[in-house]
């Protein structure tokens, strides 16, 4: 809580040295998504679950009026499974995406290294994900990129999903 | 039966049967006396009568002979009528002789003598007739008849002769008779006489045999009990001397516990002032007991709107978390239209990076709004716990103090049974007071009863050996009397 009245200063602090972003945690990690990418926040709605999908995927939900999956940031990030709080609705190059996020803890300006220079702290599938690590305080800040974070195959389901009452 | 009797009933008694006797012995010599007499009355009158009828009789008959032969010598009616007045006193005794006499042979001799004279009378007559006639007699031959007139005049006579002889036999007889009845009647008062005295001496010898016996008895026994009272009054007498001491000593102890019995007096006095300062006490305490029970039963209610309260408090404080959420969900809208709002102003230049700031400003605000609500939210939350252990406290406090009042009466019917206790304890305490006194007063009277038992002790030693004195004396008096009876023991 203190962190929010501090983040105002900070930004304007380095407005021109890092990239604007909301910062928000998923499960044990904090986590920020580049503001430009952000749609809206929201609370979390139903989501129904989607077979053949990874696990971090929790579902598919209806963000105004348009089918949208539902990527559970925690578990895709591997932080284990997390309650969601809110829902971010993310843009992507293949349509919006919603992110269960835990808490939002406002918009603050990121610097983050390229994660080019750190392979090894984030291997795997999810290191197309995060577009560099900052910090944030004394913990770790993940900073995201979302363009890339769904599968074709959710997508698809997506869309299979969309056509059917829901 | 007689040894039953007192020695004056067997007195009268004997004096009783010699008296019957007695008197039996006057009647029966009366009785005998008079038929003596009787007897001797009839000897008599038969003499008198009889006999001397019998000679009147005989001389009636000479007179008249006498007088007729004077007639026939003279022949003067004077002689005829001596003559004629002789016959007739002559019939007349005949008459009474008849009358009185009873015995047979007597009556047929009268007879006789009445038959001649009859006979003689005849024959005179006609010799009479003649005479009447001669006016000159000069030889008595001029008389006929005159040898059958001796004739007649000799039965007469010998009939007289014989009736007297008769009477005179009979008087004798009479008298023997007479004679040999008194003589039977002396041998039957004798008899009598004989009776009465063995009678009487043996009921002297009865009465003298028991006044020797019962009296020497009686008087033995008045002997040795007055021995036995000397003795005994004797043994009184030391006694009594025992006696004296030891009413002497009581007399002391009772002194000794009159003193006892005042000072248990005044102690139970002090007792039961202190008794009835503790049943005052007592009263004082029961009215502020009443005054505690009342106070509890205030404090039970004010418990009880305590409790009220408190649920009315956590009514009001579920109020308010209604509230606080409603402000919580507000304010967490606001924050996500804050959000929203900024993310839209960061791409809307100059003037959106200002709206930002007033966005993000209004975002602070409805987090620290939420930040205030979650507090409210966990102050009520404590305010709810806090209610919630109020309220369990205070009924655990109401349920103390119903204990409590439990207890309270119990331990209030226990100061009031303190208090009965206390009450009777100070009655008790009176009466044992009250019984004091009247032990002290009656140890008072014992007291001086115990010093006049002393006195009489003394006076009863003195008495006993008076009576000693007199127990001797007594013994002494019994000796003499047993030698006055003739029992003579000693």
């Amino acid at each position: 809580m203190r962190q929010y009245g501090q983040a105002p200063a900070h930004a304007d602090e380095s407005a021109g040295a890092g990239v604007v972003a909301l910062v928000f945690r998923a499960g044990p990690l904090l986590c920020a998504v580049q503001l430009d990418e952000v749609v809206e926040t929201m609370r979390p709605l139903e989501a129904r679950a989607l077979a053949g999908t990874p696990p971090f995927v929790r579902g598919i939900t209806v963000l105004r009026g348009v089918p949208t999956p539902v990527i559970d940031v925690s578990r895709l990030l591997g932080g284990g499974p997390a309650d969601a709080e809110r829902y971010l609705a993310v843009r992507t190059e293949r349509g919006t995406i919603a992110l269960a996020t835990g808490e939002v803890l406002g918009i603050r300006v990121v610097e983050a290294e390229a994660t080019g220079g750190h392979p090894a702290l984030l291997g795997g599938g999810s290191t197309r994900m995060v577009a560099g690590v900052g910090t944030l305080g004394a913990e770790p800040l993940l900073l995201l990129q979302s363009l890339r974070a769904v599968p074709d195959e959710v997508w698809e389901a997506a869309a299979v999903n969309a056509g059917e009452p829901s | 039966m007689m040894a039953e009797r007192t020695f004056g009933t067997k007195l009268a008694a004997g004096f009783g049967l010699t008296l019957a006797l007695t008197l039996l012995m006057t009647a029966t010599s009366v009785l005998t006396l008079r038929y003596v007499m009787n007897s001797k009355d009839n000897v008599i009158t038969s003499a008198r009568v009889n006999l001397v009828g019998s000679e009147e009789l005989n001389g009636h008959m000479e007179s008249r002979i006498a007088d007729y032969r004077a007639y026939l010598l003279v022949g003067t009616d004077e002689y005829l009528r001596a003559a004629e007045q002789d016959r007739a006193n002559f019939l007349a005794e005949a008459g009474r002789l008849r009358e009185s006499m009873t015995d047979a042979t007597s009556q047929e001799l009268l007879d006789a003598v009445t038959a001649a004279e009859e006979k003689h009378a005849a024959v005179l007559t006609p010799i009479m007739e003649q005479r009447s006639r001669l006016n000159d007699l000069r030889n008595v031959t001029q008389l006929a008849g005159n040898q059958e007139l001796k004739a007649a005049r000799i039965a007469v006579q010998q009939a007289l002769a014989a009736l007297i002889e008769r009477q005179s036999i009979v008087v004798d007889t009479r008298r023997d008779e007479s004679s040999s009845r008194a003589t039977m009647a002396s041998a039957f008062i004798i008899v009598i006489g004989a009776v009465l005295i063995l009678g009487a001496a043996a009921v002297a010898w009865k009465l003298s045999r028991d006044l020797r016996r019962e009296v020497g008895a009686a008087v033995g026994h008045i002997q040795s009990s007055s021995a036995q009272l000397e003795a005994a009054a004797a043994q009184q007498a030391s006694g009594g001397r025992d006696q004296a001491s030891a009413m002497n000593e009581i007399t002391t102890t009772i002194s000794e516990l009159l003193i006892t019995s005042r000072q248990i007096a005044d102690s139970a006095q002090r007792v039961s002032k202190i008794a009835e300062e503790t049943a005052e006490a007592a009263r004082t305490g029961d009215a502020t007991v009443e005054q505690t029970r009342t106070s509890i039963a205030a404090i039970r209610t004010q418990v009880d709107q305590i409790v009220q309260h408190m649920l009315a408090l956590g009514e009001k404080s579920q109020q308010i978390g209604g509230v606080a959420d409603l402000v919580s969900e507000l304010a967490e809208q606001t924050n996500i239209l804050a959000i929203n709002a900024t993310i839209e102003a960061s791409g809307a230049g100059e003037w959106g990076r200002r709206f930002a700031v007033v966005a993000e400003e209004i975002r602070k605000l409805a987090d620290r709004t939420a930040g205030s609500a979650k507090e409210i939210r966990a102050l009520i939350e404590d305010v709810r716990g806090a209610v919630n252990t109020t309220v369990m406290a205070t009924e655990i406090g109401a349920k103390a103090v119903d204990s409590g009042s439990r207890q309270f009466d119990d331990a209030t019917s226990s100061f009031r049974r303190i208090a009965g206790l206390v009450s009777t304890t100070s009655d008790a305490t009176r009466e044992i007071e009250l019984s004091t006194k009247q032990q002290t007063t009656a140890v008072e009277q014992v007291n001086i009863a115990a010093s006049d038992t002393a006195r009489v002790t003394r006076e009863t030693e003195a008495s006993a050996v008076q009576t000693k004195q007199t127990a001797a004396h007594l013994s002494t008096l019994s000796s003499e009397l047993l030698d006055l009876v003739g029992t003579g023991r000693h």
